[in-house]
């Protein structure tokens, strides 16, 4: 009984011992790491009925992924599995809308080919989603703010409007479709995007960006003011100075001011580089 | 005829109460109640489309339920029976083997119905509690009538599955059997449309396979496609996204098929040997 005893208490003590070697104990293990889910066909081969759950069971799993992720890097090292998690939630379950919201809130950060990923799983819910304003809304972003190509959101900002019936949005398409009024367009877009954000750390990202548009602005208007009073464009924005301004403002985002032929425009050191055909830069994502 | 349907029925009466009388069922469905509640807390994990979450999942909890009912009772009854020798105590009186059978499967179906719709009930009300509750941008629709064609559907399938179950039972002897057999034909069922999706996706692409899609439309007789029946997107519509064409179509194909599995069953019961 003894012998009996003893040996079942050794057994047990050497679990123990190999359990505490094992990496259950003591680590957190990588929180940038994001396992590759299976593909599409066993979803649906597995799961049958359940696969709406089992689209949502994927959705908390970034949404909490996210939550503990730590990378900054503009295009962080789990941007691929989480653009086939998001495809793959889209496919199981066209009709879940917060597959969209959350699509829109982290791929476009990554880099042009995440901002494409990110318009094909917007353009396919427009499909399931027809009653959905905020799907064109995004894609129309997407093309304006990341792609450059305002003449494609100005297409998604009427589909937006025409659903929403939102004379607003109208509006903006309308500014937006006018060559020099990319300014207003943007601010008045940056605003609307910050009001409707949710997480603190992205509306204080998107506060110094309008920040930006608002300073930009009001140089362009100093440069009408100037070329009303004086019969032509300043040649540089130093020219503004001391007259219309004290001194340029200083824009604290990711933002640059550039002039060119009597325009104020607003540009990323890199924005040329993130047009369609390149890869963007080092811009930074939202802390 | 209406004494055999009086046999079949006094049968399906005392399976319905044999399994009401099962602590384990009544386990389940307090097990299933806990988790519709557990739903309000899923809920919380989704920032926009409350209403269609908790729905999938409601039905969800119901579909997994309904499996365990299947897998866990359902292939159990005729095996128990015959393992027990109760089954000598009931052939023995004036009742045959194709009435047992069909008392079981209607014992089973209503035992089936009545878990479903205790469930569903509840389903139902949580959802209209929700909607109540919510802002329209977070449950901006709720159908009744699309909630009433999911349950339905959802009751046609798992009822699909119980005919299976009996086919099995029928023809081979033991609980054990029934059971690997069953499991084996729902994931053929899960995983065939996929497969046929598969092929039809490369007939399209002009890359060959006709022969394998006939072949799978084949085996689509045999083993029927239930996502068919899954109708979870209509429960929260303003109106219903599908044809009742269609769902009338596919229930009558599930009717029809059950009705052939039933016959099937009884041949291959009134044969076998159930020393």
């Amino acid at each position: 009984m003894t012998i009996r005893w003893t040996a079942t208490v050794m057994v047990a003590f050497i679990y123990a011992i190999l359990f505490v070697k094992t990496d259950y104990v003591g680590t957190k293990g990588d929180p940038n790491y994001l396992p590759a889910t299976m593909t599409l066909t066993v979803h649906q081969a597995s799961t049958g009925y359940l696969h709406q759950l089992d689209a949502e069971r994927l959705y908390i799993k970034v949404m909490t992924f996210k939550d503990a992720t730590t990378s900054k890097a503009t295009t962080p090292p789990y941007a691929d599995a989480l653009s086939n998690h998001f495809e793959i939630m889209q496919h199981l379950h066209p009709y879940l809308f917060d597959t969209y919201w959350a699509t829109e809130a982290f791929l476009p950060w990554y880099g042009d080919d995440y901002v494409r990923r990110a318009n094909t799983i917007l353009q396919a819910g427009i499909n399931y989603q027809p009653n959905r304003w905020e799907i064109p809304f995004f894609l129309g972003w997407n093309h304006f703010y990341y792609l450059g190509d305002s003449h494609t959101a100005y297409d998604y900002l009427i589909q937006s409007s025409k659903i929403s019936g939102n004379n607003f949005m109208r509006h903006l398409a309308a500014v937006l479709a006018a060559k020099e009024g990319n300014l207003e367009a943007g601010l008045t877009w940056l605003r609307t995007m910050r009001n409707s954000e949710q997480d603190e750390k992205k509306r204080k990202y998107m506060s110094r960006d309008v920040d930006a548009y608002e300073k930009a602005i009001m140089v362009q208007k100093k440069v009408h003011q100037f070329r009303n009073e004086k019969g032509q464009s300043p040649k540089k924005l130093q020219e503004l100075i001391p007259e219309y301004l004290d001194s340029l403002p200083e824009i604290k985002s990711n933002f640059e001011i550039v002039y060119e032929g009597g325009i104020v425009s607003l540009q990323r050191p890199n924005y040329r580089d993130i047009r369609p055909s390149s890869k963007r830069g080092n811009t930074s994502q939202p802390e | 005829m209406h004494e055999k349907l009086q046999r079949i029925t006094a049968l399906a009466k005392i399976i319905f109460l044999d399994g009401l009388r099962r602590h384990a069922l009544i386990g389940l469905i307090l097990l299933a109640l806990l988790a519709e509640l557990f739903g309000l807390i899923f809920v919380d994990f989704f920032g926009h489309d409350l209403g269609r979450a908790t729905s999938d999942f409601l039905f969800s909890t119901m579909w997994i339920t309904g499996m365990i009912f299947l897998f866990f009772h359902a292939v159990q009854v005729i095996a128990w029976d015959e393992e027990h020798k109760v089954i000598f105590g009931i052939i023995s009186r004036p009742i045959s083997r194709n009435e047992y059978l069909l008392g079981v499967a209607l014992g089973l179906i209503s035992l089936l119905a009545v878990l479903q719709l205790v469930l569903g009930g509840i389903a139902y009300g949580s959802l209209i509690w929700l909607q109540a509750n919510l802002s329209i941008s977070y449950f901006d629709a709720f159908n009744s009538f699309g909630f009433v064609l999911t349950w339905l559907g959802l009751l046609l399938s798992q009822s699909v599955i119980l005919s299976a179950i009996l086919l099995f039972s029928g023809i081979v002897r033991g609980g054990f059997a029934v059971l690997i057999l069953s499991v084996a034909y729902y994931f053929i069922c899960s995983g065939l449309p996929v497969a046929r999706e598969h092929i039809a996706h490369q007939v399209a692409l002009g890359k060959g396979g006709e022969g394998a899609a006939s072949i799978f439309t084949i085996l689509t007789l045999l083993f029927p496609d239930l996502n068919r029946m899954d109708f979870k997107n209509e429960v929260l519509t303003q109106a219903l996204t599908i044809p009742l064409s269609d769902v009338a179509i596919q229930s009558a194909l599930a009717g029809a098929y059950i009705i052939l599995t039933m016959l099937l069953a009884c041949y291959a019961y009134g044969r076998r040997d159930i020393q």
